[in-house]
């Protein structure tokens, strides 16, 4: 008989502990603690190759002399940041929220964003996904794995994606394939790109909320500085690792401000 | 006496069907759901999946078994998970060496059983995959990155006729996302746990080994426990076991996902419950029974630079001892999981 008796107990606490499993995690809110009013304003990606806009199949030369093109320029960016220096303000506008920009998809290349009135005149962001996505199962949005931006035999976000063709490719139809992912210590290639606008030309949010910033992306900063990564050696790269941080390094420093209207 | 115990059975027998009643909670899009629980067997660790964001439903978990034995999820629709996961196999390839798939894809390995899924956070003979809501992915879209297909599998449960509803009841939208969908299909597997075997039994004092399963299970703790260690018998870490490479695949195993020459051919150290079961054996399933497999310890096993040291001078097993190492093998059978409807094909 007491046996059934903490039979059924055990049914009850069962059941008990079932309920407390309701707690949903509520949208981890981003943005800063003080609860001000927030406007739009847009962060804008250019595809660039040196000077030039990018343009799809159109033939390049990268630093070495070597031509190529390109057919796929995506890469993810997050926790954004702005910074009025003279004050030492901070607002953290996407606090763990990451986009994929693409160039090849104007949508997906301006992306939109509140901020508080203010004048800011350093933006600061992640190029990459945080770690924690990588490790926490499926995700939606712009981390969907429909996407196409997700490792699925080795788990993680390819986290930047330049793929085209050059002549001086060892790969079948001579193509290049740049698939640079990696969050586990000693082969991340998440990187924080510090952007100061250029003088006197602040972002000042105001409530008319029709601010934006216009950021260039250069792809042939792939393939140097620091690290010479020249087609003719290397034309694939689809895992973590060396070749990988190595051409991170190179692209955190494809960044500049072009523009900036308020 | 009896009376008093009677009366309470009734009373707590009552709280806890208010409780089921109040666990029908409002999902978003105004649905209800029925939680369910995953039991943990005694003596078992804290599961390492966090349902924190994915607890279990009655509707969650209808909906992941459809998916499981759903052919929609592959490219021609021959190979849903349950075409290389199969029950009476204890969720593995029944006397495959390797499995077959689309286009031959994903064949390249020997399919291991599928139950006791949430003790595990690295999945694959090579500890690849990070999640259990993302292993489908692995086998959906072949080994190498084609993740876009997932969008197609994604657009066919849409037009379907029966899924939109059951996205609907299980998560709130009949929106069906690649979220949503491995949601689901982990909801699924997370339920699958195997711990009603003999041994089991025998460890809850419900049965008694014979003399040659209990003998069995002495040279069990003595010459395989340090790796495939009780309760999960395996102690989910990556070794050389003593094979040589397979010259065709050149599978080197953890390395792969580790980039480091110290983990060349080292694999997971499998779970042994229901191994009776899950033949072939070994990543490639160059191993056809479980004789063989002793035999290879005793036997078999060859030098390499990363071999285990437990195994550099093989480990000594007697004639009479490795019938009884099979015997007691054969008790972490467990035929209530394998006959188990819950986990069946679901009526259409
Ligand atoms: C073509 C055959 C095939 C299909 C279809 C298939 N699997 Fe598998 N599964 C395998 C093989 C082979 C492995 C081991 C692969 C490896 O280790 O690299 C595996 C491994 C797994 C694992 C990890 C087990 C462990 O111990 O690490 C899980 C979980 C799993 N599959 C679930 C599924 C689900 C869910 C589906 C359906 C979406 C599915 N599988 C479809 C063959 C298949
Ligand atoms: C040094 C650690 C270690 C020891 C000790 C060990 N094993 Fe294993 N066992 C492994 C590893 C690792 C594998 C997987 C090998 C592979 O796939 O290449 C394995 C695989 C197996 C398999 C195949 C299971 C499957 O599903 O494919 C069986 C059966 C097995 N071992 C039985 C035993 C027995 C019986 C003993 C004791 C006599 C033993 N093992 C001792 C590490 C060990």
């Amino acid at each position: 008989m007491k046996i059934f008796i903490s039979a059924a107990i055990a049914t009850a606490a069962l059941f008990f502990t079932s309920c407390q499993r309701e707690v949903k995690s509520s949208d981890a809110s981003s943005g800063d603690s003080t609860q001000l009013p927030t406007y739009k304003f847009v962060l804008s990606f250019k595809g660039k190759v040196d000077n030039a806009d990018l343009a799809f199949n159109q033939t390049y030369q990268n630093t070495f002399g070597e031509s190529y093109t390109i057919t796929t320029f995506k890469y993810y960016i997050g926790d954004i940041q702005l910074l009025n220096s003279t004050s030492g303000k901070v607002y953290n506008v996407s606090d763990k929220t990451f986009y994929l920009v693409d160039a090849s998809d104007s949508a997906a290349s301006n992306i939109t964003l509140k901020a508080p009135v203010g004048t800011y005149d350093v933006i600061n962001f992640t190029m990459g996904v945080d770690s924690i996505y990588n490790v926490s199962g499926a995700q939606s949005g712009d981390l969907d794995p429909v996407k196409g931006m997700f490792w699925t035999w080795n788990t993680g976000y390819i986290m930047a994606k330049m793929e085209g063709t050059s002549p001086l490719s060892h790969l079948p139809d001579s193509r290049i394939q740049f698939h640079i992912g990696g969050f586990k210590t000693g082969e991340s290639v998440i990187r924080s790109v510090n952007l100061t606008l250029p003088e006197g030309r602040t972002l000042a949010i105001s409530s008319q909320g029709d601010s934006k910033v216009t950021i260039n992306a250069d792809a042939n900063k792939w393939f140097y500085n620091p690290h010479d990564i020249r087609i003719a050696d290397t034309a694939v790269c689809m895992t973590p690792g060396i070749l990988a941080t190595s051409i991170a390094d190179n692209y955190a420093k494809m960044f500049t401000v072009f523009s900036v209207t308020n | 006496m009896r009376l008093i115990a009677v009366i309470l059975i009734f009373i707590l027998t009552g709280i806890a069907t208010t409780w089921v009643i109040s666990c029908k909670k409002t999902g978003e899009g105004g649905s209800q759901t029925t939680a369910l629980q995953v039991q943990i067997p005694a003596g078992f660790p804290a599961p390492k999946y966090n349902f924190t964001n994915n607890p279990i439903t009655k509707e969650g978990f209808e909906l992941g078994r459809r998916l499981f034995y759903d052919g929609k999820l592959s490219k021609d629709g021959n190979f849903p998970c349950a075409s290389c996961h199969q029950q009476f196999a204890a969720f593995s390839t029944f006397d495959h060496d390797l499995s077959h798939g689309f286009n031959n894809q994903f064949t390249t390995r020997n399919a291991p059983g599928l139950f006791n899924m949430i003790w595990l956070d690295q999945f694959l003979w090579d500890g690849g995959v990070n999640n259990l809501e993302v292993q489908p992915l692995a086998p959906i879209t072949a080994p190498n990155e084609m993740a876009e297909d997932i969008g197609n599998v994604v657009k066919k449960l849409q037009a379907d006729a029966a899924y939109p509803s059951m996205f609907k009841a299980a998560f709130g939208s009949d929106q069906v996302t690649s979220q949503n969908m491995l949601k689901a299909l982990t909801q699924f597997v997370a339920m699958m746990v195997s711990a009603n075997s003999k041994y089991d039994k025998v460890k809850r004092g419900e049965a008694q080994f014979n003399v040659s399963e209990q003998a069995g299970y002495e040279s069990f703790k003595q010459k395989c426990a340090a790796c495939h260690q009780e309760p999960l018998f395996t102690d989910l870490s990556y070794r050389n076991d003593g094979f040589s490479i397979n010259t065709s695949l050149h599978d080197v195993g953890r390395m792969r996902i580790t980039g480091k020459s110290e983990d060349s051919l080292k694999f997971k150290v499998p779970s042994l419950r229901n191994v009776a079961l899950t033949e072939p054996y070994t990543h490639d399933g160059r191993i056809l029974s479980i004789g063989q497999m002793i035999d290879h310890y005793t036997t078999g096993i060859i030098n390499s630079p990363t071999l285990d040291p437990l195994l550099k001078n093989g480990i000594q097993i007697g004639y009479a001892e490795k019938y009884n190492l099979i015997d007691f093998l054969k008790t972490l059978s467990d035929s209530s999981f394998i006959a188990d409807t819950r986990f069946s094909q679901p009526q259409q």
